[in-house]
């Protein structure tokens, strides 16, 4: 049944990060690549600071060299809603959509950035990782807003994940909050967090994942590796204030 | 099993309970600016969000317009159409016209953000797939590449689905009590895919 409930609950969740796990996995990809290389150069004997070549022989055309890839502004909210207003005036509606999905883009973007800014900057002497910091805007489809940040040591991770204004987490946590999870199954447990109903779960290869569904729409998960006992990520968890979260998130 | 069950009917029910009337687009859009300046994320967020669902209701009686009022000897039945700027709960587009005759009837639905993209665009896309399959083929609607699916029940009454993505909307045209193929997708060919996808897109 917990396979069921996590993967029906939030498995557009998940499909939300992906994109957002998949970038973050090709920089790193891109660094373990990077040391490789330089691994390889010492082996052959190759001097530091040699120029690449301009262009790959096996591949006609000019490789990339530089370049700082895409910009990652948020979208200006009153210039869209006023475009919006000036497109759908003129019954330009593909216009008045895009302008009025980019405002909203906008708006959701600046609330997943103050729930960042009010997440702890450490947290059982781990430090966040900022420069990880996530916050994915789908605008108006079935996932939402989802930010995500990461504390992190050198054996130990703690990574947070908020999904909000997503209909099947509205699903997931009616169904949640109805009683009908009462059985204890092996590897997870239903818990109280802060006066909310949870589920906690424990596996030997990704360690612990609090899950609690908050509000109408909103579920915030918590995954912990390396952590000693379910007490010592429960204390973790427990710096995550769930009502200040509701608060910023519209969220009753 | 009965969790996906229970889960699923929450969302069936959280669908159902999202299929409002039009928003006064112009007040959203004022509402939704008045909000983000005095800092009220939420509630401009909830303003853009039915302003959103307006704009979907005018594109969606649009699309209507387009639509043919009979498909053959079938009347539409315009009490039944339907163009809610809702798609299972999300501000998308979903636009529908039924028709009937007897036993016969027919339908057509544009539904934007479909879940069933995907997996229709593969299908189109590697038509070796459907050669074990007697039941579907790829046609064509005006330019576009579609879907049909060949179904029939158990007192072995025929129904024809086709199926045609375009951008991140699917249209669907439904039909049922004709047997004969080319009858189908000679109605089907009565739609006029071109100016649909324009307002749809």
């Amino acid at each position: 049944m917990k396979n069921y409930l996590l993967i029906t609950g939030m498995f557009l969740l998940l499909a939300g990060l992906t994109e957002q796990h998949a970038l973050s996995q090709g920089v790193l990809r891109k660094l373990r690549e990077k040391a490789q290389d330089e691994i390889i150069k010492k082996a052959l004997g190759e001097e530091e600071g040699e120029t690449p070549p301009a262009q790959d022989p096996s591949r006609p055309g000019m490789s990339n060299t530089q370049g700082g890839g895409l910009s990652t502004e948020i979208p200006d909210v009153d210039e869209n809603i006023r475009l919006a207003q000036t497109a759908y005036g003129s019954k330009n509606y593909r216009d008045a959509r895009y302008s009025a999905r980019q405002a909203l883009l906008g708006v959701e973007m600046t609330m997943g950035h103050r729930v960042l800014e009010n997440l702890p900057q450490s947290i059982s002497g781990l430090q966040a990782v900022t420069e990880e910091d996530q916050v994915a805007s789908t605008g108006v489809t079935l996932t939402g807003l989802i930010i995500e940040r990461v504390y992190r040591s050198n054996d130990q991770e703690l990574r947070i994940t908020l999904g909000n204004n997503s209909v099947l987490l509205s699903a997931t946590g009616m169904y949640l909050a109805s009683g009908n999870v009462t059985t204890t199954e092996e590897g997870q447990k239903i818990i109280q967090f802060q006066g909310h109903r949870a589920v906690i779960e424990y596996d030997d290869h990704t360690g612990y994942t609090l899950s609690v569904p908050f509000g109408q729409s909103s579920i915030m998960v918590v995954n912990g590796v390396n952590f000693a006992s379910e007490e010592a990520m429960m204390n973790a968890a427990g710096k995550f204030d769930i009502n200040n979260m509701k608060k910023q998130l519209g969220e009753q | 099993m009965k969790t996906l069950t229970c889960i699923f009917s929450f969302v069936l029910l959280s669908a159902a309970s999202f299929t409002g009337k039009a928003q006064d687009v112009p007040a959203k859009l004022n509402e939704a600016l008045a909000a983000w300046e005095a800092g009220q994320l939420e509630n401009a967020r909830y303003a853009l969000e039915e302003a959103l669902n307006g704009i979907n209701h005018t594109i969606g009686k649009e699309i209507l317009d387009l639509l043919p009022t009979s498909m053959g000897d079938m009347a539409m039945v315009a009490e039944e159409d339907d163009a809610t700027g809702t798609s299972m709960g999300i501000a998308g587009l979903f636009v529908q016209r039924n028709y009937r005759n007897g036993e016969k009837n027919a339908s057509v639905e544009i539904v934007s953000d479909s879940p069933l993209l995907s997996g229709i665009n593969t299908i189109l896309s590697m038509p070796v797939i459907m050669q074990n399959d007697p039941n579907q083929k790829r046609i064509r609607l005006g330019n576009y590449k579609a879907l049909m699916t060949r179904t029939t029940d158990d007192t072995g009454k025929v129904s024809w689905d086709i199926q045609m993505p375009f951008g991140s909307s699917l249209l669907t045209f439904r039909c049922s009590g004709i047997e004969d193929e080319a009858t189908v997708t000679g109605l089907a060919n009565t739609l006029q895919v071109e100016k649909i996808v324009a307002a749809a897109q």
